[in-house]
């Protein structure tokens, strides 16, 4: 126990080299940066993260420093440029690794080790040191060495399969959920042996296979095979707890507008009354086939269309209130301006801004896990490329100017000009 | 072993939850999976071993309850409270998921508990948070995904959005909360304070939104909106098509132009020999991209995109999930089967990787192959340490043997229904 500080940050004073790109090493990052850490983004001045180069971008028109797409995984970190090919470079970076109590890497295997920056290479510079390496399938195996990024993940994991219409492909393509989920698993892991070293003084290693964190979503699925040998397909809106539906209405249902949808679930009898009761007990809902809920969970396809008859009458958000307001779970599938605009989100202050000097103003997200004593903050827009070298060379690891100077006519710290 | 070994945890959760306290059990804290006499309503739902509704047979709570201890305990009761609060007096970290109004009403809302014990982490898992306009909304995991944005991009174009076979939002919901639980313990490992940690399953589905994708900034950076493609994936600019057929199923692939390295030039070698790579043997599709072309290369249009995509589907269709995904591996491809459960058991790199485990239930007098953790620990391992508990299992090793409660202590207590 620290008595003498004050953490206002949960992760206060905790130094994090990231030598990640794409989406899931930087995501990880960055939930550390959110609860306070001090995060420096390393990236290779020519072949920078190449999340530079995705959209959706300020104004729709390419710029190095203007993808909302890597501004949403960066934010709250500095960024620094770095040759780790020549020898000085390598040489800095082995400062940070001094400096660090945790590195992030997400690379192919091995590639970490022609730079010296290994586990036991690192190990070796600084002993506290908590390292994670998210690759695609894990460090070792025979296919640790398949590189790949979400989209076919989401094959590969079996999540893929599990999404969409029995009578087409996978429809899920729009998310790519490795991504997403692996940095949960990545940061759960870190802050956990951080608390370990705590308690303990020892820091240790992280391997995490992106694949195996994106089939944990698969859920009860895998037993249903182990146990019971039946393989999961995609059932649309159905929900399904081995071989049959067990709410009914369940689905996106049609209300006003265009491509505008309300889910709705109803999991037992008292809540089928409230919604008949709320629909002015129409005749079709006295029909046998929708009598009981053994009934309804049969005949999902004639209930969808009779329910869906009567939903189309209204707007989203008030059939929502009116089924809530009487017990039943309803929410508005929300476009992007729906969440943006969502009363809930922003009562919990989900969508916070940043000002970027390229970018200007630009909307980030706060995670869902609220720590009341010790918030996650969004204070520091995301690095234009080599954006903090000066704060993080000299201010952070202690160069002279002649040293940087000398380091930037090298081009060891390399500054992006422009194709 | 496992990080997080020397602390309790005593879970109160429903479904939304169960995997939180799951991934806490698996890093080595000891979790006690706190339920009503009568049983966890997640029990109650299937998936079956062997397709037999019984309390001590759900698949779904094999899956989410394993590795922890398990007690029975009514907190409606007197009998019950006063056990309760001998039991928070053993524990660092308390799992529920009661809206505000719901734990007021049993006296575990997190002021009253915190009063009482100012060192405990309490991490509340609800729908939509414990405040806001929504706080006492109903929720279920096809909820979280709507109002949280994720299932107006899943499904196909011309059909009503849809949710995946399996829960998602809840995952979602519980990985947020074992980080934040995590969080809180270091916090309190350096300056002996415990503190609230509020999760919104909504929240945590939005919060995927942000990256990748920053899909949100769709609507706040350029005021449109992207909706779903079905087996396609809509960068605003271009759609890549993602999910394709194969000869026995589906594969999956990351972009087929302007893939990093060597990759393209791979895959056309391949199609050359088979003959059917058309024109994708002209070199001016080594140096193209879909996104903004850097020094060398060249933006492909949608249709030229397309025109590739029509080739490689013709190419996908003469192969199989087993030679596609042993072709991806040998000649690092962008592309990968979509597998099935029954793929991923048979898949020679989970193997290699002892992903999945046998999880010995005497009861049943068999094993049952789980997957385990998706992360390896150096010095510390986590890892599934048993199978879920049955019914009340523990009663009397955490009653008795540990709170000193009397055989006829704990048999009244059963006869007045406080525990079972």
């Amino acid at each position: 126990m620290t008595q003498a500080m004050d953490f206002r940050d949960a992760l206060q004073g905790i130094n994090v080299v990231d030598f990640s790109w794409i989406g899931a090493g930087p995501l990880t990052a960055q939930w550390l940066a959110n609860f306070g850490a001090t995060v420096v983004k390393v990236e290779h001045p020519q072949h920078y993260d190449l999340l530079r180069t995705s959209p959706p971008f300020k104004d729709g028109k390419f710029g190095i420093n203007t993808s909302y797409y890597f501004a949403a995984c960066n934010s709250n970190k500095y960024g620094i440029t770095l040759d780790l090919n020549k020898p000085k470079g390598r040489a800095l970076a082995h400062k940070l690794v001094r400096w660090a109590d945790v590195l992030v890497e997400n690379f192919m295997p091995g590639t970490m080790k022609r730079w010296g920056l290994d586990y036991e290479s690192a190990r070796a510079l600084n002993q506290r040191l908590i390292m994670i390496s998210l690759s695609i399938q894990g460090q070792t195996g025979p296919h640790a060495n398949s590189a790949g990024f979400g989209p076919m993940l989401m094959g590969l994991a079996g999540i893929g399969h599990l999404g969409g219409w029995p009578d087409r492909a996978p429809g899920c393509a729009t998310v790519p959920y490795p991504d997403w989920v692996s940095p949960l698993f990545a940061s759960f892991a870190i802050v956990s042996a951080l608390d370990y070293r705590e308690r303990t003084g020892e820091g240790q290693y992280i391997d995490l296979s992106q694949y195996e964190a994106t089939a944990q979503f698969l859920g009860p699925a895998i037993l249903d095979y182990t146990v019971n040998g039946r393989v999961w397909e995609r059932a649309g809106n159905l929900l399904i707890d081995s071989d049959r539906p067990y709410a009914a209405p369940h689905g996106a249902y049609p209300t006003k507008g265009a491509d505008r949808w309300c889910a709705v679930a109803v999991f037992n009898d008292d809540e089928w009354r409230r919604l008949v009761d709320l629909m002015g007990n129409p005749d079709w809902a006295a029909d046998s086939r929708f009598e009981s809920h053994d009934a309804r969970c049969l005949h999902t396809e004639e209930l969808d269309q009779r329910f869906g008859q009567w939903t189309a009458g209204f707007d989203a958000p008030r059939l929502m209130r009116m089924l809530q307001d009487r017990g039943i779970a309803a929410g508005v599938v929300h476009d992007q301006q729906g969440v943006y605009e969502d009363p809930q989100l922003n009562a919990r202050r989900h969508f916070q801004h940043l000002d970027h000097p390229e970018m200007g103003r630009y909307h980030v997200e706060l995670p869902a896990t609220h720590l009341t004593a010790t918030p996650a903050t969004m204070r520091k827009a995301s690095p234009t490329i080599g954006g903090d070298n000066d704060h993080v060379y000299k201010t952070v690891l202690g160069l002279s100017q002649e040293e940087y100077d000398q380091l930037i006519a090298e081009e060891v710290i390399g500054y992006w000009e422009g194709d | 072993m496992g990080p997080l070994e020397g602390y309790r945890v005593l879970d109160f959760t429903g479904e939304i939850g169960q995997y939180c306290g799951k991934l806490l059990a698996e890093m080595g804290a000891e979790v006690i999976k706190v339920e009503p006499p009568e049983g966890d309503p997640v029990r109650r739902l299937g998936p079956f071993y062997l397709d037999e509704r019984d309390a001590n047979k759900s698949l779904r709570w094999f899956t989410l309850n394993g590795s922890k201890r398990g007690v029975t305990l009514a907190l409606d009761t007197t009998g019950g409270r006063d056990l309760l609060e001998r039991l928070l007096d053993t524990a660092q970290v308390v799992l529920t998921s009661w809206t505000r109004r719901e734990a007021e009403a049993l006296g575990m809302d997190e002021r009253a508990v915190r009063q009482r014990h100012p060192d405990l982490v309490y991490t509340s898992i609800t729908g939509y948070g414990l405040d806001g306009p929504y706080a006492d909304y109903r929720w279920c995991d096809m909820t979280g995904l709507a109002l949280g944005g994720f299932m107006f991009l899943t499904g196909d174009a011309d059909r009503p959005p849809v949710v995946f076979r399996a829960p998602q939002a809840y995952l979602n919901a519980s990985g947020q909360a074992a980080t934040g639980t995590a969080l809180a313990l270091f916090h309190r490992t350096r300056t002996g304070n415990g503190q609230l940690v509020d999760v919104s399953m909504q929240e945590a589905v939005t919060y995927n939104l942000n990256g990748p994708g920053s899909i949100v900034s769709w609507w706040s950076g350029l005021g449109m909106n992207i909706g779903r493609q079905g087996g396609s994936l809509n960068f605003g600019h271009i759609i890549w098509r993602v999910m394709l057929p194969c000869k026995d199923g589906y594969s999956a692939n990351s972009g087929i132009l302007g893939s990093v390295g060597g990759r393209f030039q791979a895959l056309v070698d391949l199609m050359e020999k088979e003959g059917v790579a058309e024109d994708l043997t002209d070199p001016k599709w080594l140096t193209a991209t879909t996104f903004p072309a850097g020094p060398g290369h060249w933006q492909a249009s949608q249709e030229e995109l397309d025109h590739a995509y029509d080739i490689f589907e013709n190419w996908l269709k003469l192969h199989t999930k087993a030679e596609i995904m042993e072709l991806a591996v040998r000649h690092d491809l962008q592309v990968y089967p979509v597998n099935t459960t029954a793929d991923l058991l048979e898949s020679p790199q989970l193997d290699a990787r002892a992903y999945f485990v046998d999880v010995p239930h005497p009861e049943l007098d068999r094993s049952i192959r789980y997957a385990g953790p998706p992360y390896k620990l150096s010095l510390t391992p986590a890892g599934m340490r048993h199978r879920a508990p049955l019914l009340g299992e523990h009663n009397q090793a955490v009653y008795g043997d540990e709170l000193g409660l009397s055989r006829e202590r704990i048999e009244s207590l059963k006869a007045d229904g406080v525990i079972s």
